[in-house]
């Protein structure tokens, strides 16, 4: 391949002032939020428009060279690592809201946009962008489309494909096009949805019309402690069982509230095994019985205590506790592997205790903070990097952590993706005819197979190696979900 | 043609006995578009339908999925039609988990035997596609068939967490899972809802489930015209009110729904919300909404109790009877963002007059979905005139991304005008989003035997 030729070929569509070719530069971009899978790519270039977007397609597919989307690189499957040699596109420069409609409650953005920044945009006229993934002060919308990602709050919001209207997109042809409407219908097969999810492997998003949500009147915040995690996950299943959805309802075990209570002094009880976070929103009358509900529930189950937030700081401490959470674990262990796995909501209690089965198998802490109104478990296997051997004993222990899930009726993934990371695993989950299809209908779309190779379905060809001694996840707050 | 069917039915004999019934006295019942099958076959469970669908595929037949035949005058007519393959021996409940709010059913049953399964418990599937005693939940997926209560539940297909499915040569995929957060893997199940039945057949399904409100309630007033209700609807989607649905309806639409003794709302036009709560939050969401109306110049408010609320709800999905159930009437759908809605409406009483109709309107007021239909007043009307009318006047005046943005479609109406116009609305995609929605087709059903020529893009 004629390198130099290329290179300049991406120098003219974006400038000279936005492609970094630099060796110490490129290593910036070697991954994402899943640090231990590492890849340097030959060019980094940070287009400002559609058509630039287009133009950088184009010449990669005439030069057979394979591209990556990225965002803010906050994703925890490794969607954004980039495989050696690929082109990495950036979208820090399209980070524009480009129309904010509240007649029509929807806003058109350039995916570079920040989540958090929209709805501290649209929150003084009422509205808000509802899919709030923990890492939405830092992670980018087109990066949350791309990976349909979730949040606390999408028990009762839904995931992101469900406040996507329309995308614009550019085909691994280069052609730009549009998929869905700014109206809820649109003709024939319904790509936004498929291509939402897709981990960038079908086409490059450029722009999106998203929903915007009327902001709720009121938000009730309550914590209950349980003596069982059991009791906790119990009450998680009666709730929903009882019809009640909540805004969001997340259980933290007892080691989360021990690194929770070091760090931040959240408020939790340091004797509870298990605490539950739970906040309903919406009109002052309809949440009043809902919280009758959840507190007589929460007692029958046997909780030890119950608290409502009566201001607002309150109710920003009980959360703060949720959102250190992840950054804590550094109190108790070097480094954390967090995982998603997903499981039928009566089935929480269950894949607990085998959680712990193979925590002690593995000699490897578990810690468990999780959305468990969706059963949308984060597992979190602590491990000590320096200790040779012990990532793979964790890489391991996690496997098994997920196969426990699917055990159950679950999934591997609720809101991260697949990605790298679990990507062996999805011959767990879905039997090779199935496997097939999608890899034909990835095919069908991606004819050349240049687009995020080597991600999402187990892929031969583009195996990327664990950087030995890497840790899995970055320390510290404001990665993770 | 005829040695093709004797050596499929032979295969099938032999294969399965009396686990498929096989009919062709009854292949009239199953016409679309004008043609009528060859046969009608009637599997008794997933695995003689994968087999039919395999022996069909070796012969080259072209398989029609039918559920209660509800959506059948949508779409083009088939370019092939051998073998209509209906489920109705399929309707079981295969199992209901009510703590989990899930209920896996087969793709056979009727929405309103569904209904019935979750009512029981206080469960709602929130699925409400026309005439849901006959409307299927395969058919209602697959045809992503979304009622006024989308604006609560979503759209149909977001009910979808697994999906069992036969492909075009028998084998069986199952897609999902019975948990309602996952990313794992492309999203195949909103690929195939909606669909058409020209990817797969779908068997099973596990369809999510909420809990039914224990109280309803609606109101409805009056307002002097379309564009006064639309705008009122859109302070009331505005407004942390959460409407079960929230319909636009006009004179002939209000007429239709009282005429035999039915529910009487007050015109010319009207904007009538439903809401479900605990009775505390009910009665303050209707009280609230009626300050909205008030507000806004709503007329002539009318209360309605839950029992009547539940009735109207049940009815408004289903098209006005009388004059308007005319095989001959054109019945219209445009989409678009809400304030376009008065556009649309002012689109359908245009084409109406300038094709020699008579009209009735009801639009999905806050999802930016109208529903018009178009009932012949002569027999000099003319259904190219209205819906050329329709089509340029619901686009009219906006740029090459505005009018993409705007989706039409005819839900059904004359063969002979469907031979001359896009009745899925598919003029409006680019040709490279036709191409993949083609290349997938392809790789689904390579041999093209699903549903041939009666979806986008006759594929």
């Amino acid at each position: 391949m004629d390198s130099a030729g290329f290179i300049q070929k991406l120098t003219d569509a974006v400038g000279e002032d936005y492609i970094h070719t630099d060796p110490v530069a490129l290593r910036t971009y070697d991954c994402d939020g899943l640090t231990i899978y590492k890849g340097i790519p030959s060019a980094v270039v940070l287009p400002e428009t559609t058509e630039e977007v287009s133009r950088i397609v184009g010449i990669c597919r005439e030069y057979r060279v394979p591209l990556i989307a990225r965002g803010a690189g906050t994703g925890l499957s490794g969607g954004a690592t980039p495989l050696p040699g690929g082109v990495l596109i950036v979208f820090t420069r399209m980070n524009k809201i480009l129309e904010l409609d509240y007649v029509n409650r929807l806003a058109r953005v350039q995916p570079g946009v920040v989540n958090l920044h929209l709805s501290r945009e649209t929150l003084p006229h009422g509205f808000h962008y509802a899919p709030d993934p923990s890492s939405q002060a830092a992670c980018t919308i087109g990066g949350n489309t791309a990976e349909n990602a979730g949040g606390a709050h999408c028990l009762k919001y839904g995931m992101t494909t469900n406040h996507i209207l329309e995308m614009t997109v550019v085909l691994p042809t280069g052609e730009v096009v549009h998929l869905g409407a700014d109206g809820e219908d649109s003709p024939g097969l319904d790509l936004r949805g498929f291509f939402v999810g897709s981990e960038g492997t079908f086409a490059v998003i450029t722009e999106l019309i998203v929903r915007l949500t009327p902001n709720p009147e009121s938000v009730r915040t309550m914590l209950a402690c349980f003596a069982q995690v059991g009791d906790a996950c119990r009450t998680v299943s009666d709730v929903i069982a009882a019809g009640a959805v909540p805004a969001a309802m997340e259980l933290m075990d007892r080691y989360t509230i021990e690194a929770v209570e070091t760090v931040v002094q959240a408020g939790y009880p340091k004797d509870a095994e298990a605490v539950l976070l739970i906040e309903l929103d919406g009109l002052p009358s309809s949440i009043k019985p809902l919280e009758t509900l959840i507190r007589d529930i929460s007692e029958k189950n046997n909780c030890s205590s119950f608290r409502i937030a009566q201001t607002e700081e309150e109710r920003e401490g009980l959360w703060m506790g949720r959102k250190k959470a992840f950054g804590a674990f550094g109190v108790i262990a070097p480094t954390y592997y967090c995982l998603d796995g997903t499981v039928p909501r009566s089935k929480l209690a269950q894949v607990l205790e085998e959680f712990d089965e193979i925590s002690a198998r593995y000699n490897l802490r578990i810690t468990n903070v999780f959305h468990a109104g969706d059963g949308s478990l984060h597992p979190n296997v602590l491990f000590d990097d320096r200790v040779p051997g012990e990532t793979e004993r964790a890489i391991e222990c996690g496997s098994e952590v997920l196969r426990a899930c699917i055990r159950a009726g679950g999934v591997l993934s609720g809101e991260h993706g697949i990605g790298i990371e679990k990507i062996r695993e999805m011959k767990d989950q879905f039997d090779e005819p199935t496997l097939e299809i999608m890899e034909r209908v990835r095919d069908a779309i991606d004819q050349d197979g240049l687009m995020n190779p080597g991600k999402l379905i187990p892929d031969e060809e583009n195996v990327f190696p664990v950087a030995l001694g890497g840790a899995i996840a970055r320390m510290g707050g404001g990665m993770t979900k | 043609m005829a040695l093709k069917l004797d050596s499929f039915a032979q295969s099938l004999e032999t294969d399965l006995g009396d686990s498929v019934l096989w009919s062709d006295e009854r292949a009239e019942s199953f016409k679309l578009g004008g043609k009528a099958p060859s046969v009608v076959v009637s599997p008794a469970d997933h695995e003689a339908l994968c087999r039919v669908l395999s022996r069909a595929n070796e012969a080259g037949l072209a398989v029609f999925p039918w559920g209660g035949g509800t959506g059948r005058g949508t779409g083009y007519a088939p370019e092939r039609y051998d073998v209509a393959l209906s489920l109705e021996r399929m309707s079981k409940a295969v199992e209901f988990l009510k703590d989990d709010l899930t209920a896996v059913v087969e793709a056979g049953m009727s929405v309103e035997d569904l209904n019935r399964l979750t009512g029981a418990e206080g469960q709602t599937a929130g699925l409400d596609p026309p005439h849901p005693g006959t409307s299927t939940v395969g058919g209602a997926i697959i045809a992503d068939r979304s009622g006024p209560m989308r604006v609560r539940w979503g759209k149909a297909r977001d009910r979808v967490m697994r999906m069992k499915v036969a492909l075009a040569d028998g084998a069986t995929h199952t897609y999902g899972a019975l948990v309602v957060k996952n990313v794992t893997g492309y999203d195949m199940n909103r690929l195939l809802s909606g669909s058409w039945g020209t990817l797969v057949v779908v068997t099973e399904l596990a369809i999510r489930l909420y809990k039914a409100p224990e109280h309803t309630g609606a109101r409805a007033a009056s307002f002097s015209s379309t564009d006064a209700a639309f705008k009122t609807a859109r302070a009331l989607m505005a407004s942390p009110l959460m409407p079960i649905w929230a319909e636009v309806l006009d004179d002939a639409r209000i007429a239709s729904l009282a005429s035999g003794g039915g529910i009487a709302l007050p015109g010319p036009v009207s904007l009538v919300a439903s809401f479900g709560d605990f009775e505390e939050g009910l009665n303050d969401q209707l009280v609230r909404f009626e300050e909205i109306l008030a507000k806004e110049g709503g007329d002539d408010i009318v209360r309605l109790d839950h029992e009547t609320t539940s009735h109207l709800g049940r009815t408004l999905a289903d098209p006005p009877g009388g004059d308007f159930s005319d095989p001959a009437v054109l019945a219209l759908r445009a989409s678009g963002r809400l304030d376009q809605l008065p556009r649309f409406a002012e689109a359908a009483r245009r084409a109406a007059d300038s094709g020699k109709y008579r009209f009735a309107i009801s639009a999905h007021a806050g999802s930016g979905v109208l529903r018009c239909w178009l009932a012949p007043e002569s027999e000099e009307c003319s259904p190219l005139e209205a819906w050329r009318v329709f089509n340029s006047l619901c686009r009219e005046g906006r740029d090459e991304s505005q009018a993409r943005s705007v989706h039409l479609r005819l839900d059904s109406g004359p063969d002979s005008l469907k031979e001359q116009i896009s009745v899925w609305g598919e003029d409006a995609l680019e040709p490279g989003v036709l191409q993949v929605m083609r290349n997938i087709k392809k790789t689904y059903d390579p041999n093209g035997i699903l549903s041939p020529g009666r979806f986008v893009d006759r594929m």
